[in-house]
């Protein structure tokens, strides 16, 4: 690559490196992330409130045939930005680790480990070739002894977090969440807050627009649109 | 295939403990080819196991069990419970199917509340308060069916399984050379001195 403008030429393959020391195809990957309709988690003492913004293009589009929140296992949930179909794959296999850690030792995975596998397998997609980077980040929460959060990025690290938002209005959701968010949170607080932090990005706060899930007793349950818009109603007031 | 051959091992729940208990002899055939052999193991801080049939099939059995045990604590910063590592046992034991593992296995310890779990070569699994496997369990079995009640102390087991072991030794022509013994309670695993087993006797 001699001749070329620095930076040029680094970013054909994922394997190498460029001289300031970046995987250009990673940082792209991110750049998809960032794009994403945004995709947030709050932590509670009851458990885990998961929100995102379904940006339906259309509204020909069947809003229910959709979904960016998935559950992993009975205690586990994620929430997805970016490519959504990158992030099925991931969510796929995060089902797959649940069940054979299940078969494997007879009891529920913990959400350190599940997240640390779907990190694993990021990072795998970093370094070997034919492969690309997962253009989703998700945030993977869930419930064992206490709740917990995490946050995953396409170079496969992660990090834990009491509140997090990713994609496109992670800075105004994040500002929300530094403004206001407790540590003695409610989770009906915190379902509240999650929609006030979604607000800024998405287009309109309506039933359907929005997609929510709870983790509590230890128990994944999406919520139905009705509830979700008693609580935007509750945020109007 | 008859894995009984050899060895009596007992493991006995009580209120406050798990004990495991076995005999010392290795044998071939009608010889013993071994006077002082190990049957009872530390697999983590509050599991151990014991093992009746081949002797290396044993030995590399709870070594792998133990390095499964380490890798699961240092991922997941937490300990393997007992009931987990039971079922992990069994899981390798059951891909072992068409080529096993020739040996009994019984995994003892302490999760909330002291537990044993029984294994077979294909990987059977099954808790219990008292568990006799080996080639002496029937005498064992006589012997804790008429003695064994629910709630007795780790002092009292511990008389228990060596009346177990001494009675298989009377009557198992490959049980004998002594008795080996560990106890499990909440504060960890421990294995009896010569002088310790003397005296419970």
């Amino acid at each position: 690559m001699a001749f070329r403008p620095r930076g040029i030429g680094y970013d054909m393959a994922i394997t190498v490196f460029s001289p300031d020391g970046s995987l250009y195809q990673v940082n792209y990957a991110s750049e998809a992330v960032k794009r994403g309709a945004t995709a947030l988690g709050v932590k509670c003492e009851e458990g885990i409130v998961l929100a995102v913004d379904k940006r339906i293009p259309s509204k020909l589009v069947q809003p229910e045939s959709f979904e960016k929140i998935f559950q992993v296992d009975t205690h586990i949930g994620t929430a997805a930005s970016g490519m959504i179909a990158d992030a099925r794959q991931l969510v796929e296999r995060a089902r797959l680790e649940a069940q054979i850690h299940r078969l494997t030792y007879d009891e529920d995975i913990s959400v350190a480990l599940l997240c640390k596998k779907i990190g694993d397998l990021m990072q795998m997609h970093t370094q070997y070739g034919g492969l690309r980077p997962f253009g989703a980040s998700l945030i993977i929460a869930g419930v064992n002894d206490e709740p917990e959060l995490f946050v995953t990025d396409p170079s496969g690290g992660y990090l834990g977090w009491k509140a997090s938002a990713i994609g496109s209005g992670r800075t105004s959701a994040q500002d929300v969440f530094e403004a206001e968010f407790r540590d003695d949170i409610t989770m009906d607080e915190s379902i509240v807050l999650a929609l006030k932090a979604l607000k800024p990005s998405v287009e309109a706060l309506v039933k359907g627009n929005i997609e929510m899930a709870l983790i509590k007793d230890r128990k994944f349950k999406k919520m139905s649109d009705d509830e979700v818009k008693k609580y935007i109603d509750q945020l109007r007031e | 295939m008859d894995v009984t051959k050899g060895t009596t091992t007992v493991a006995l729940v009580g209120k406050d403990g798990v004990v495991l208990a076995a005999d010392k002899r290795a044998s071939m055939g009608y010889a013993v080819a071994h006077k002082n052999a190990r049957k009872i193991f530390q697999v983590s801080g509050l599991a151990g196991a014991t093992g009746a049939g081949s002797v290396g099939d044993i030995q590399n059995f709870v070594n792998l069990l133990r390095v499964e045990s380490n890798l699961y604590s240092i991922k997941t910063n937490q300990d393997l419970t007992v009931k987990s590592l039971a079922t992990l046992a069994s899981r390798i034991l059951f891909s072992h199917r068409y080529y096993p593992y020739f040996a009994l296995f019984i995994i003892g310890g302490y999760d909330e509340r002291p537990v044993a779990f029984s294994l077979d070569p294909l990987g059977g699994m099954n808790e219990d308060n008292f568990i006799a496997s080996g080639s002496g369990m029937q005498v064992a079995y006589g012997l804790l069916e008429d003695q064994y009640k629910e709630g007795m102390t780790v002092k009292e087991l511990q008389k228990l399984a060596a009346r177990c072991i001494n009675a298989a030794t009377q009557r198992d022509l490959a049980t004998g050379d002594g008795i080996s013994m560990a106890v499990i309670t909440k504060d960890g695993y421990r294995e009896l001195t010569k002088k310790e087993i003397e005296e419970v006797l």
